[in-house]
């Protein structure tokens, strides 16, 4: 290598050296400042408008899901003759445990909305606001009497889908317990009783489910088309 | 000599800086809450640690849980050691709702609220039980479904507390604003 250039070579380095050094001294302290400044709300947290709403939706829309199974086993129930058989015993089973765990979310938020009443509309309220920007807050402190109306609809509906629910699930419950025993017993009196009744109990719960699930849909649109809610 | 010690000075420079990038992503408290003082008695800290602590015993109270229901099968008492292990999650989580501050604990009122719920569910499981045998059904069938719902119902709880805690910042800072 020329003289010349070993020259250029070995200031250039001596000069990257100096450069990565000035760049640590300034860069360091930087870091450190930053590094230890704390977010009390990182981005993760800011829920989309309503996203409580959608979670609930979706607890509703998985119950309805697993009732509409257990109703449709239920009917494959009773389009047997007085006898059942083992394959359709073991499938109404499956359905009803089934059901019995995906719906214990939403009977879980029917339980706390009754235990905690108002209180429970009030930190839904101010959690739907949390994190939101400005304008978005105003609009959903604005919107509070509608989303307050339909909150009190869905409690009601919640209390009452409830109410329904135990003697549905303890119907499906009756009816799994005597076709283990006896898949005969389909025939008798009290079976066709039970399953008329808890037929209608499930029908009952699925239309409560239903009308949450409009109100949950009319408080979405109340948030993101203001004025156009049902 | 000079070279030797230039390249280090580069090489820690760059080691250092790489650690710092590291703990950049972190959530540090610029002022950490001093942790190490004796609470007054009868206190319950709610520190990030003492929540972090609280938390990993509920999670290790619902792998107890789940394990029970996997093994409970092999003792006699089967039906007691899952109803022991429903019991000991309960006040686990008890515990762990005593270790939120009050923003947490307003923040998180509704599903604290839900998750309260979901212990009395799993624990509805044994009435449902007691019922099945009283009304004659096998010991052995009323076990196999109390067993598995206790065990997707544990998962599911889990889930949801998993959920809550990350959404309340549980362990980290001071909980949210």
């Amino acid at each position: 290598m020329p003289r010349g250039f070993k020259g250029i070579s070995t200031r250039e380095s001596k000069s990257g050296i100096a450069l990565l050094r000035l760049v640590f001294v300034m860069a360091l302290p930087m870091v450190l400042l930053t590094a230890g400044c704390v977010s009390n709300a990182p981005s993760s947290t800011n829920l989309p408008p309503g996203s409580d709403i959608a979670e609930y939706r979706k607890a509703v829309a998985d119950a309805q899901k697993a009732l509409g199974r257990a109703l449709t086993s239920l009917a494959t129930v009773s389009a047997q003759s007085n006898r059942c058989s083992p394959k359709v015993v073991a499938a109404f089973s499956d359905e009803f445990q089934r059901l019995e765990v995906e719906s214990a979310q939403l009977r879980e938020r029917f339980q706390a909305m009754q235990a905690r009443g108002d209180a429970y509309f009030e930190s839904w309220h101010e959690q739907m606001a949390q994190g939101q920007e400005p304008q978005m807050r105003a609009l959903i402190e604005n919107q509070r009497p509608e989303l307050q109306e339909r909150f009190q609809k869905i409690k009601a509906l919640s209390q009452e889908g409830r109410e329904v629910f135990g003697p549905f699930l303890a119907g499906l419950r009756k009816l799994r317990n005597s076709l283990e025993k006896d898949p005969a017993s389909l025939g008798t009196q009290t079976m066709q009783e039970t399953l008329a009744s808890t037929r209608e109990y499930g029908e009952h719960v699925d239309r409560c489910l239903a009308a949450i699930r409009r109100e949950l849909d009319s408080m979405t649109t109340a948030l993101t088309q203001p004025g156009h809610a049902g | 000599m000079n070279l030797i010690s230039r390249k280090w000075s580069v090489v820690v420079g760059f080691a250092s800086l790489l650690g710092v990038l590291w703990v950049c992503p972190c959530v540090l408290p610029a002022q950490p809450p001093w942790a190490w003082s004796s609470p007054p008695v009868g206190a319950i800290p709610t520190t990030p640690q003492a929540q972090r602590n609280a938390l990993n015993k509920v999670r290790s109270r619902v792998n107890w849980l789940q394990n029970a229901t996997r093994t409970a099968g092999n003792f006699n008492d089967n039906v007691g050691k899952i109803w022991r292990e429903v019991q000991s999650l309960r006040a686990a989580f008890n515990a762990f709702t005593m270790t939120l501050n009050p923003q947490q604990r307003a923040n998180g009122a509704n599903e604290l609220a839900e998750l309260s719920a979901g212990l009395d569910i799993l624990e509805g499981a044994f009435t449902n039980y007691n019922n099945d045998v009283a009304g004659g059904r096998s010991e052995n069938a009323a076990f196999a479904e109390l067993s598995q719902v206790m065990r997707q119902g544990a998962r599911f709880w889990q889930q949801e507390l998993d959920r809550v805690s990350a959404r309340l910042l549980v362990g980290r800072n001071a909980g949210i604003p």
